[in-house]
């Protein structure tokens, strides 16, 4: 083990993003979220732009479809200002980004169970190809790659997909994800490990 | 061993806490020091480091093509639905306040009327039921009042030379007094 032991060569894997990266440099989170209490909008309307890309980036990957994360987003943020109340920076590790992953992640996967009720007669493996079909003209812009790595992604088990782009999109520690899944620490990393090499495998055949 | 190197279960979960830099550094050196000794494990972390690496690619690369939609709508629509949410809060707080007011506008008036209601009762419940006494209902004031009065007629005529008379006529004055109590003629 040479240089590649030392040097850090994914950027992903870098410590996560701070919450102060975004559109208002000045303010944290937990600030905002204070003057959002308070009744302000624009101190709602930063943290949605500042967590904008990487939570509809996580959506659409987990849903398949623009037009279902964008309806995924709204629930999300919805559901931020319903309880907004109920947060307590103090009490869960992450702070606001690892609690709007958490709500995020529960209202796909409250999206996933009402499909499946819906569609209870199909097997897992067709209802999930199913889903991810893009529409024409969805196909005509996505890249062929795109295409491929979209179905690869959604042919992983729930749990190994959720992981894997938690911690892509979120940059949330695995400590972190581990407690925003409710799943033990080892756990998370068995998945995500299952996930990356399993993505590798799929990407290699097609 | 730190106690976060104890608590992973196997060499994947070792491997991925390095590679994504969440060990302490007293453990980053000791899986420096394995990865320079131990051949396997070296053979693990590349097979790892390079699936991650793809994964990231991938990922990066499609994020390219996959555009999402503008920033701007969803924090405009947000920011309206907060706006929203405020006005309807506020009117929902003139509301309560306005009904408050209104109640406490009657509460005052009614309740002096509730009062009057019920005295008035009381006193028709009372000339109902001793027609020619209405003053029954205060005994006790009655009694007292009545008392005082007799020790007045008995002080004001009572004499000190003669006491053996004047407890008479003091007997007496007192056999006058209880009969007119009960002919109603005293008052």
């Amino acid at each position: 083990m040479t240089s590649q032991t030392t040097d850090m060569p994914l950027s992903f894997l870098k410590p996560p993003v701070p919450a102060t990266v975004g559109p208002d440099h000045t303010e944290t989170d937990e600030f905002l979220l204070g003057r959002l209490r308070e009744g302000d909008a624009k101190a709602g309307e930063i943290l949605v732009l500042r967590y904008h890309e990487p939570l509809m980036r996580y959506l659409y990957r987990v849903s398949g479809q623009w037009a279902l994360a964008e309806e995924l987003h709204q629930q999300t943020w919805l559901s931020i200002l319903e309880h907004l109340e109920k947060f307590d920076p103090s009490s869960s590790s992450g702070g606001f980004k690892a609690w709007l992953f958490r709500i995020a992640t529960n209202k796909a996967n409250d999206m996933w169970r009402s499909r499946s009720r819906q569609k209870n007669a199909l097997d897992g493996f067709k209802q999930t190809q199913d889903d991810y079909t893009p529409s024409a003209g969805s196909r005509l812009e996505a890249s062929e790659q795109e295409c491929k790595l979209r179905e690869s992604i959604a042919r992983l088990p729930d749990a190994q997909r959720q992981v894997l782009l938690l911690r892509y999109y979120s940059g949330l520690k695995f400590t972190e994800i581990a407690e925003l899944l409710g799943c033990p620490l080892n756990t998370a990393l068995g998945r995500m490990h299952k996930a990356i090499i399993k993505l590798k495998e799929m990407m290699e055949k097609a | 061993m730190s106690t976060l190197l104890n608590q992973l279960q196997n060499n994947e979960a070792v491997l991925l806490m390095y590679i994504a830099n969440e060990l302490p550094p007293a453990d980053r050196q000791e899986i420096e020091h394995l990865l320079k000794t131990d051949d396997q494990l070296k053979a693990q972390y590349q097979t790892i480091l390079s699936a991650y690496e793809t994964s990231e690619r991938l990922l990066n690369e499609a994020d390219k093509t996959a555009i999402p939609p503008k920033a701007f709508t969803a924090a405009r629509t947000f920011g309206d639905l907060v706006r929203q949410r405020r006005t309807s809060e506020a009117a929902s707080v003139d509301e309560k306040i306005e009904y408050r007011r209104r109640w406490s506008l009657w509460w005052y008036p009614t309740a002096a009327a509730a009062v009057l209601a019920f005295g008035m009762f009381l006193w028709w419940k009372n000339a109902s039921e001793n027609p020619n006494n209405s003053i029954t209902i205060l005994p006790i004031w009655y009694e007292r009042w009545q008392a005082d009065a007799e020790d007045q007629e008995t002080i004001a005529v009572f004499d000190t030379t003669a006491p053996d008379t004047n407890i008479e006529w003091l007997y007496e004055e007192i056999e006058a007094v209880r009969y007119l109590r009960t002919t109603d003629t005293f008052w």
